[in-house]
């Protein structure tokens, strides 16, 4: 016997996860440190996601739901298995896209992860609260749309907006170790 | 923002019968784990309730009292564990806006650390009080001995539930607790 055809919900989710994807690796690799804690974050999101779906109302856009359960899982999950060690700089070898390309555009990616892995350790120096903030700018989420999912004012989100840029601003302007 | 691939994209990048099989999964091992619970304690009550029943009906006056202290302990139990599992199972709503789940997970740690702290009243002075009684009331004056011996030993069971239980509020719940608070302040200030 094959395999059955995925049920309607199966399909809405599939297609959520599809939509998702690259949002919900950002959040496991802002909040969680190795491979094997993101990838246990990204299953326990995609189970989370299951389980919330059914009761989504559209009360809000998607995307928010999205992040709401996400960023909540996220925080659970970082509290639960305490995967996250501050300050720690990342010691995982970055694997490029493609090794077989020309040397310029290999330096091209190598110097764009060097950038990416400097942005990512910023961050990581970050609370938890401003980490999601920075998630969301990152993916140019409105400034309504970040207070909707942490649940306050759309001018505090711009206050604390500010405070985050000038605190990534400072240690991004430090040398790299 | 385009970035290289790195070790976790080439390991969770799953194909869709992949992804269903893991949530159909763990939505299974979920289920299983909150039946197991249930049918454990209901398994657990029943032998109690079946192993005092004789007493209840046929021990002296002393021991039919202690049976019924066990019964209504039982009962409280029940209650208390049922009225915590509503704060616990399913747990707090993803979807809330981060602020609201906090405030939320904050409630259910309290009501958490209330349920153990209080254990000696709910749980250790009814089951263990009401055994004693049992013990004495079955043995009669000729067992004092035996039933001296089991007061003693059922007073150090129930030190022990209550130190286990102080020892969770402290090393778990309240770290956790002081986590979220730290959580809200940062959302707050």
């Amino acid at each position: 016997m094959g395999p059955s055809l995925p049920t309607k919900h199966e399909q809405k989710f599939l297609t959520l996860v599809r939509e998702n994807d690259g949002r919900l690796r950002h959040i496991c690799r802002v909040y969680a440190r190795d491979v094997e804690a993101r990838k246990d974050l990204y299953q326990d999101m995609m189970f989370q996601l299951w389980r919330s779906l059914p009761s989504f109302a559209g009360a809000s856009s998607i995307d928010t739901w999205v992040y709401r359960v996400a960023l909540n899982t996220a925080l659970t999950h970082t509290r639960r298995r305490s995967v996250r060690v501050e300050t720690r700089l990342e010691d995982e070898h970055l694997e490029t896209a493609d090794l077989g390309a020309p040397l310029d555009a290999a330096d091209e990616t190598l110097e764009l992860g060097e950038q990416s892995e400097r942005l990512y350790a910023a961050i990581d120096r970050l609370g938890d609260v401003d980490r999601m903030l920075v998630t969301m700018y990152l993916d140019d989420r409105s400034y309504r749309e970040m207070a909707e999912v942490i649940g306050i004012s759309e001018s505090h989100v711009g206050v604390k907006l500010h405070r985050i840029k000038k605190s990534l601003a400072r240690v991004l302007a430090e040398e790299p170790v | 923002m385009k970035r290289p691939l790195d070790t976790f994209d080439e390991v969770t990048r799953l194909t869709d019968d992949e992804i269903l099989a893991l949530v159909a999964t763990q939505s299974h091992r979920f289920q299983r784990q909150i039946r197991l619970r249930d049918w454990r304690e209901l398994i657990a009550g029943g032998i109690a309730a079946v192993m005092i029943a004789p007493a209840l009906l046929r021990g002296s006056p002393l021991a039919r009292v202690g049976a019924l202290i066990i019964l209504a302990g039982i009962g409280l139990v029940a209650f208390k564990l049922f009225a915590a599992r509503r704060l616990t199972i399913p747990g707090v709503d993803p979807a809330l806006p981060v602020a609201n789940a906090l405030h939320v997970e904050l409630d259910r740690v309290d009501a958490q650390i209330s349920l153990l702290s209080g254990v000696a009243w709910w749980y250790v002075t009814p089951l263990l009080g009401g055994s004693v009684l049992l013990a004495a009331g079955t043995r009669g004056l000729a067992g004092w001995p035996y039933t001296i011996g089991y007061a003693v030993f059922a007073a150090v069971l129930g030190w022990g539930i209550i130190v286990l239980n102080h020892r969770a509020v402290q090393r778990t719940l309240q770290p956790r607790r002081k986590e979220i608070l730290a959580l809200l302040a940062q959302i707050e200030s």
